[in-house]
């Protein structure tokens, strides 16, 4: 049931700003790179963490590459957005993740436009999209001036970046799955175009119920992580 | 020994299972088991013949689900392994309301008490998603996913990419087993049944549904014809199929259903739903067919009573039993076009 509600709270804030999403979670105000739109690029790909994740059929495994930073990396997303999520895959090293996700993990890009990180056990999940077009403030406007939405936004930062989280309650309370969805200004300045949208998931075992608590601690490297992609991608 | 439903013949690899409690109202085929060996998982040996104006992205789910109705949904449960797992007695086993591809088996310990309930679904969708958060398992030898639910458990063994055959039970008051066990302990009894699924009309149970020997699509086919240009048929499940109109991009969202769906179910007598005194429903004949149709808010359904001579007690020693029929059911935004769809089906599927 807590699914079927997340879907429709993300649905009623699509549809409210009449935008598309890049990361699950997030609703942009305009445009934006396609809800699912897989890019000609991103092909189905068979592989060992295309394998485990849950739409193998718009899965790329995730091959290294040097990412470009900055400018260029928005750039990049606005042009080829599956290129430009096997960059931001790249951004943490093994050591680092070894560090964030445990020994195990895994990564791959998923609706052609995300680098999706996953923990060895499935549990804990960090996702990361561009979204070139649009500034933080004006993720903000749009939200804040929705009734329904409103109540959901927080604005914070993270990492030295100005951010803006938005979640409802079931999303924070600790039972089945739990997300926390970041829209973050990389270069500090929340009037400049081109965001990027952050979720970090944690969920129960596999096979457990909806119900079943679950330690929102494993949370706590957000700030680190994000702080770390963010040197790397905007240094 | 259940009380009431569909009467299983004989179980290969077990023991004699000749439920002493005849359920049938109506002829009782004979027995004999399945002995014909399949080819896949699904029991299909050759691709199985669809409706040939499903448009061609739907096709592949169409011959999937076509393979899937070939498979004896309630002869994929064994009563006997269900009584040694529970220690409670059967009490019915029957195909469900929401198509032929689902089989309940009730236990009880005695008429006043019920206990496990066993839904079992061919064909349950079981995407990648699912797949990704259920548990890998294997039982009886079988590679399953096993998923908690609030109150129950469920068991998928997949039968392609994106289906399963789906084993699913709730706790109640009392029970003195976690529900995921006894899933696991029941679905490894079936594991033999489960990797050689029996087919329709093998004798593995009774009375044979020759409503599911048919494609609903080619039932629905019938309404194709004249809904309108650009109009589609979709397979909406294992037994469902919907002709859905074009749309036109320019016309303003429909808030009510534009869809006509035919689904084949097994059901009370919708004669009832007149004799319980719903406003709504009235009493009509298509042909040499019985039928009602019934106005509801959200549109218009006409059951008609495919066979009246095969019926099943749903529970003899219920004084309120009633037999369940096979229904064909069709649904559509209003009752003229309800009953127009029904009769088009009837004439088209009415005369096998």
């Amino acid at each position: 049931m807590k699914r079927v509600i997340g879907v429709l709270v993300l649905a009623v804030a699509a549809l409210v700003s009449g935008c598309t999403t890049t990361v699950a979670g997030h609703a942009n105000p305009t445009g934006g790179t396609g809800d699912s739109g897989t890019s000609a690029s991103a092909k189905a790909s068979a592989g060992a963490a295309c394998e485990r994740s849950a739409k193998p059929e718009t899965c790329q495994e995730w091959t290294s590459t040097t990412p470009v930073t900055g400018d260029a990396l928005l750039a990049s997303a606005g042009e080829d957005p599956a290129a430009t999520a096997q960059m931001v895959c790249s951004a943490l090293s093994e050591q680092a993740l070894d560090t964030y996700l445990k020994p195990g993990h895994y990564r791959f890009v998923e609706n052609g436009n995300t680098c999706s990180m996953w923990s060895g056990d499935g549990e804990l999940a960090v996702r990361i999209g561009i979204n070139p077009a649009n500034a933080l403030s004006e993720y903000l406007s749009r939200f804040k001036g929705d009734p329904q939405l409103a109540s959901m936004v927080t604005e914070l930062t993270v990492a030295g970046a100005p951010a803006m989280r938005a979640s409802a309650g079931h999303e924070t309370d600790g039972k089945g799955t739990d997300t926390e969805d970041l829209t973050i200004a990389p270069t500090g300045n929340p009037d400049g175009k081109g965001v990027l949208q952050i979720q970090l998931l944690v969920r129960q075992p596999r096979g457990k119920a909806d119900s079943t608590p679950i330690d929102r601690g494993r949370l706590d490297i957000r700030d680190a992580l994000i702080g770390d992609v963010l040197k790397t991608l905007f240094p | 020994m259940v009380h009431g439903g569909i009467h299983i013949m004989k179980r290969r690899l077990s023991a004699v299972l000749m439920l002493g409690v005849a359920a049938l109202l109506a002829a009782c085929t004979g027995g004999g088991g399945d002995t014909t060996p399949s080819a896949d998982a699904t029991g299909a040996q050759d691709v199985p013949q669809i409706e040939q104006a499903i448009p061609e992205k739907y096709r592949g789910t169409a011959t999937a689900f076509a393979a899937f109705r070939a498979i004896d949904a309630c002869g994929m449960h064994d009563v006997e392994a269900a009584k040694q797992v529970t220690g409670d007695k059967g009490d019915k086993i029957l195909p469900d309301q929401d198509g032929l591809h689902l089989c309940t088996l009730e236990m009880h310990k005695s008429e006043l008490e019920s206990t496990w309930t066993f839904d079992l679904e061919v064909g349950a969708l079981f995407e990648s998603a699912a797949r990704s958060e259920a548990a890998p398992e294997t039982v009886g030898g079988m590679q399953v996913f096993t998923r908690e639910t609030d109150r129950g458990c469920s068991l998928s063994k997949p039968l392609d990419d994106t289906h399963a055959v789906e084993l699913r039970t709730s706790t109640f008051t009392g029970a003195t087993k976690k529900p995921c066990d006894v899933v696991r302990e029941y679905a490894a009894k079936l594991a033999p049944i489960w990797n050689d699924p029996p087919k329709r009309g093998s004798g593995v149970t009774s009375p044979t549904l020759d409503l599911a020997s048919m494609d609903p699509c080619t039932a629905a086919a019938a309404v194709l014809e004249t809904a309108g240009p650009g109009s589609e048929l979709r397979p909406s499940g294992v037994f469902g199929c919907s002709v859905t109109p074009a749309v036109d991009p320019n016309a303003p969202p429909q808030k009510t259903r534009t869809d006509t769906s035919v689904e084949f179910v097994m059901d009370e007598d919708p004669a009832s739903l007149v004799k319980a005194g719903i406003q709504t429903a009235r009493e009509i004949m298509i042909d040499r067919f019985r039928g009602v149709v019934n106005e509801r808010s959200t549109g218009c359904i006409t059951y008609v009573v495919w066979d009246p001579d095969t019926a099943v007690a749903v529970d003899q020693q219920s004084e309120d039993a009633f037999p369940a029929l096979q229904l064909i059911r069709v649904e559509a935004p209003d009752c003229d076009r309800a009953q127009a769809a029904a009769r088009k089906v009837m004439a088209k599927v009415g005369s096998r």
